[in-house]
């Protein structure tokens, strides 16, 4: 192991001076909403991660929307229809990486751990050593910091300088070695809330924040907090803070704007798997399985949708399918998403009527909304296949 | 406030054309735009402006406006009628002696709280136009939309003190979320911090 | 030893003052006797007027302005300091018998006097030069200069002039060329013309140019504008902003190579080029002109290229195979831009071309090698460098400083 020795001035550096000032000042004022028991097994689960995706859902103009890079140059190409699909499964693949969640974990605690006490070391240097192992492909949770303290105590160092000796000696692109004006400010940071500037935020916490920070619990609250009072939830869709939004909502019990949102904006589906979540954190006991089972039958997932949306460029306009999918973009919908419709009305209306739904009102009346014009677009459709001859299977 | 400079530039106007003139009359309009918070820009507020007021230096620099004004000019009709649709920088032009511009431009367009040059840099020549993390709508204008990066000096023809404190007030407007911008992406190894086990049922 | 040499010496400066002592006498004898002989009272100094020695000193000759000598002279002066002022009438006013009086007034003889100092003189010749005004040259506004200065070349002449009931709205005219052209006539002699060649377009793909010859240059300058307004083409661009594709053309011996760009990029090619793209409403294009640069060539070139671009689907269907776009700012993501309308029911071909090679023609832009600068390989270039590492990272570290420090 290659040890090596830092010394750190504490005291004559302006610009860590500077950083514990605003660490002071930073708004360490826990949110209202706090995960009170670890969060991370629940999360973790295999059906929540996919319920959690498939919510998100998979807009792959928005995830690869226009970014800034230094070169903004573009390449053209001739490509085979071979190469051309599997380009299109390689875009779905890295499409899903970028929307990778960030990992929800309960807050670490901060435990001073002594290793030796020297008394005799007392006052043999009026600043502390701190030694770190910069061992090269060794993971940043493994990595071994130790303080000499003035009075001669060895300790593992606190988090905060572990944090702050791997960003030294491998920093992460964007991460700050101070704390950002934006998080440290609270007017700075409801001014950005207030412009629903919601994505940056939250990307912005990611890079300077490890998942376990109590400030990363807090802003990110606070974030979805502010969100689920704008409503403003389809500035998040198709980003990677869709999910955790999702979750949080689920774990404290205020589901229901979100769940609003989707309805009006015809993602019963969707609507179907987040009250289905919400069950499954609370341990709710309603049978939901069956109803989800049936719903996949039905529906593609988000990969699928995407890499059949992309692999629509192969199809020639003169086929007798051609005219089915007319009608079926014309109406935006077709004869299995009318079937599953009626599956999640059928489950959603139950929501609505339990207990544990509060805005009961509000929903019911989007319900029925929907429900109307549902009827009326089924109408249209059935009209339509009758006219041009093609055969309701 | 100032005659002179008014009576010239309002004959220039006319016989340049369309907007091409209206720059130069930047100094002039700068005068209205603290008048037309209070009132309306007519041709009777200004005549009483010349009689009342003697004509200022119009190199002089002194006098610190506030980014408020700044920002309030930037929405003004007064500037709009100066630049245009245009950035502050399109309209400038460098004066050099050969083909090519030196590779640097002036280290500064005032000295001494006055201008000392012939022909300062866009942000130097209008005093309104104030460098500020909060002035979000002037930084932007400095800012390449395709590479997020702020414009070089040999672009924008800025001074390199003005060069240096629009730089200075593009990373504050950042740090402080008065600007977005894309961060970069950060890719987590989740058995970091699910532990083993995790990894292995994933 | 010593003595041989001082000896020698001596001899030495004996000789040359011999030599020197005849030469000296002989010319002094020759000088005062050419003197004698003639004794100019006349000389251009008191023949000619003021006005023409000035202009024998700072005037250039004719074939000395032929090449472009002397510009600067003979320019109106900002002010002219002599006009107002008499001879004898100064600061301070004084009576100078024979200069500004008579000498014998009656019988009296008048002596210099000093009179009492008069202000309404100085002030009338103060006000008299206010009234003047301040002559200032013409100066072009640096947004209207052309290529060079206020030569025409690059310069803006408006949109064509209205033929009939069709206006040229929106067009603008610029001058690429202006020169001067000779032929022989049988009567005349060397006949000369001023030949202008001009482009003129709207900035949405509309363009068109015309080398018109004329007597004289405002002539020229009008006929060629209008006479390429009535030549327009239509060239279709590329998302409003650059060229469909890559290509290559030629005209007798130029040829240029043009590339499209990304968005922001700009135009990085000849002046002409630039301007015939600002014109037509190009705004990112690379081009790099191999050959003569003729410019004549030059603009007939660059229009055949523009005129013989190809949709994507055009390629599509001529070589049977997908032309894809993959943009570095949407991270890669592939955007379908051409496919063949007949599909799959060909085989596709065996080897895929290179899609920048097909469009190019086949052939490949000279890549001259990068000369690095003379002092690249000298000793003090590296010692500079040894030093200057030391300070390669103050000025991000000052930028950061100053960052930190917020007001």
């Amino acid at each position: 192991m290659h040890l090596l020795k830092h010394l750190r001035q504490l005291n004559g550096l302006q610009g860590l001076r500077q950083a514990i000032r605003q660490v002071s000042s930073a708004p360490t004022k826990p949110s209202a909403l706090q995960y009170e028991r670890d969060p991370q097994p629940l999360f973790t689960d295999a059906e929540t991660q996919r319920l959690l995706q498939s919510m998100t859902q998979l807009n792959l103009d928005r995830v690869y929307r226009k970014r800034t890079v230094p070169d903004n140059s573009s390449e053209t190409k001739f490509m085979t229809n071979e190469q051309l699909d599997s380009e299109f499964q390689d875009m779905v693949v890295r499409a899903q990486h970028m929307l990778q969640m960030p990992p929800i974990v309960e807050i670490k605690k901060d435990v001073q751990r002594v290793i030796a006490k020297d008394p005799a070391l007392k006052d043999f240097a009026s600043t502390k050593y701190v030694f770190t192992d910069i061992t090269f492909g060794r993971r940043q949770s493994e990595r071994k910091v130790f303080v000499r303290e003035t009075d001669g105590t060895l300790e593992y160092a606190n988090l905060d300088t572990i944090k702050r000796m791997n960003q030294l000696y491998f920093p992460l692109e964007g991460r700050q070695s101070y704390i950002p004006r934006m998080f440290a400010l609270e007017e700075l940071l409801s001014k950005c809330l207030t412009e629903h500037k919601y994505e940056f935020i939250l990307d912005r916490l990611l890079v300077q924040y490890e998942p376990h920070e109590p400030e990363f619990h807090n802003i990110s609250a606070r974030v979805f907090e502010h969100l689920n009072e704008s409503k403003q939830f389809d500035l998040l869709r198709s980003t990677r803070h869709f999910g955790p939004m999702a979750f949080f909502y689920a774990w404290h019990r205020c589901i229901d704007d979100l769940l609003y949102d989707m309805i009006r904006r015809d993602y019963l589906h969707n609507a179907v798997e987040l009250i289905a979540l919400s069950y499954k954190v609370h341990q709710i006991p309603v049978e939901y399985e069956a109803t989800l089972t049936e719903l996949d039958k039905l529906h593609p997932t988000p990969s699928q949708k995407a890499l059949a949306e992309l692999r629509s460029v192969f199809r020639r306009p003169e086929d007798q399918q051609g005219i089915e999918q007319e009608i079926n973009t014309a109406i935006g919908k077709t004869e299995q998403d009318f079937a599953a419709d009626e599956i999640s009305l059928k489950f959603i209306e139950q929501y609505i009527a339990s207990e544990h739904s509060l805005k009961k009102v509000q929903l019911e009346l989007a319900v029925q909304t929907l429900k109307e014009v549902n009827r009326e677009k089924l109408l249209l459709f059935q009209g339509l296949k009758k006219a041009h001859g093609v055969q309701a299977s | 406030m100032l005659p002179i400079a008014r009576g010239i530039y309002g004959g220039l106007v006319n016989i340049t054309r369309n907007s091409r003139g209206a720059l130069h009359t930047a100094s002039a309009f700068r005068c209205k735009a603290e008048t037309s918070t209070a009132d309306a820009e007519s041709p009777e507020a200004d005549g009483e402006d010349n009689s009342s007021s003697s004509a200022p230096d119009p190199k002089d620099r002194s006098k610190v406006i506030p980014v408020e004004t700044s920002m309030r000019y930037l929405k003004s009709a007064a500037y709009k009628q100066t630049y245009g649709e245009d950035f502050v920088w399109t309209q400038y032009r460098r004066n050099h002696k050969g083909m090519y511009a030196p590779r640097k431009t002036r280290k500064t367009c005032i000295r001494q709280n006055r201008i000392s040059t012939g022909n300062p840099c866009p942000i130097c020549r209008d005093e309104y136009l104030v460098l500020d993390y909060r002035n979000t709508e002037l930084l932007e204008q400095f800012i390449s939309p395709h590479s997020g990066d702020v414009l070089s000096y040999s672009k924008t023809g800025l001074c390199q003190k003005t060069h240096l404190r629009l730089m200075v007030a593009v990373q504050q407007a950042r740090d402080s979320g008065y600007l977005t911008y894309d961060v970069p992406f950060r890719e987590y190894d989740y058995s970091e911090y699910y532990g083993q086990e995790q990894k292995q049922k994933a | 030893m010593n003595q041989n040499l001082i000896g020698r010496l001596f001899g030495q400066v004996w000789r040359a003052n011999i030599l020197n002592c005849g030469q000296n006498s002989f010319i002094s004898k020759q000088t005062n006797a050419l003197n004698k002989l003639c004794l100019r009272n006349t000389s251009f100094f008191n023949k000619l007027p003021a006005e023409d020695i000035w202009r024998g000193v700072t005037a250039v000759s004719n074939a000395g302005k032929k090449r472009g000598r002397g510009k600067g002279s003979g320019k109106k002066v900002a002010k002219d300091l002599n006009k107002g002022q008499t001879i004898g009438l100064g600061k301070s006013s004084r009576i100078w018998p024979g200069l500004n009086s008579p000498v014998i007034r009656g019988n009296e003889l008048i002596h210099q006097k000093k009179l009492e100092e008069n202000i309404d003189i100085e002030n009338g010749i103060m006000k008299f030069r206010d009234s003047m005004g301040t002559f200032r040259l013409m100066k072009l506004n640096p947004i209207d200069r052309g290529w060079s200065g206020s030569k025409m070349p690059g310069r803006s002449i408006g949109p064509p002039d209205t033929v009939g009931e069709e206006e040229f709205i929106s067009f603008d005219t610029r001058v690429l060329e202006n020169k001067i052209v000779f032929i022989m006539k049988g009567n005349m002699g060397r006949k000369r013309r001023y030949s202008v060649l001009s482009v003129t377009g709207n900035g949405k793909g509309l363009a068109g140019f015309a080398t018109v010859k004329a007597a004289e240059v405002r002539t020229a300058l009008r006929k060629s504008k209008n006479r390429a307004g009535q030549k327009l083409i239509n060239i279709s661009l590329c998302e409003n902003r650059t060229i469909f594709h890559d290509f290559r053309t030629d005209f007798g011996k130029t040829q240029i190579y043009c590339f499209q760009k990304p968005d922001g990029y700009g135009l990085v090619c000849h002046r002409a080029i630039q301007t015939i793209c600002k014109i037509i409403g190009i705004r990112d294009l690379y081009a790099k002109i191999e050959g003569s640069t003729n410019l004549q060539h030059i603009v007939k070139a660059f229009f055949i290229g523009l005129m013989s671009q190809r949709s994507y689907e055009n390629i599509a269907n001529e070589t049977n195979i997908n032309i894809v776009q993959q943009q570095k700012t949407r991270n890669g993501y592939t955007e379908v831009k051409g496919i063949p309308s007949y599909n799959s029911t060909l085989k596709h071909i065996n080897q895929v071309v290179d899609y920048m090679h097909f469009t190019l023609g086949n052939k490949i832009v000279l890549k001259q090698k990068n000369i690095l600068p003379f002092f690249v390989c000298t000793k003090g270039h590296e010692l500079h460098q040894i030093k200057a590492e030391r300070f390669r990272n103050q000025s991000n570290v000052r930028l950061h400083k100053l960052v930190n420090s917020y007001v």
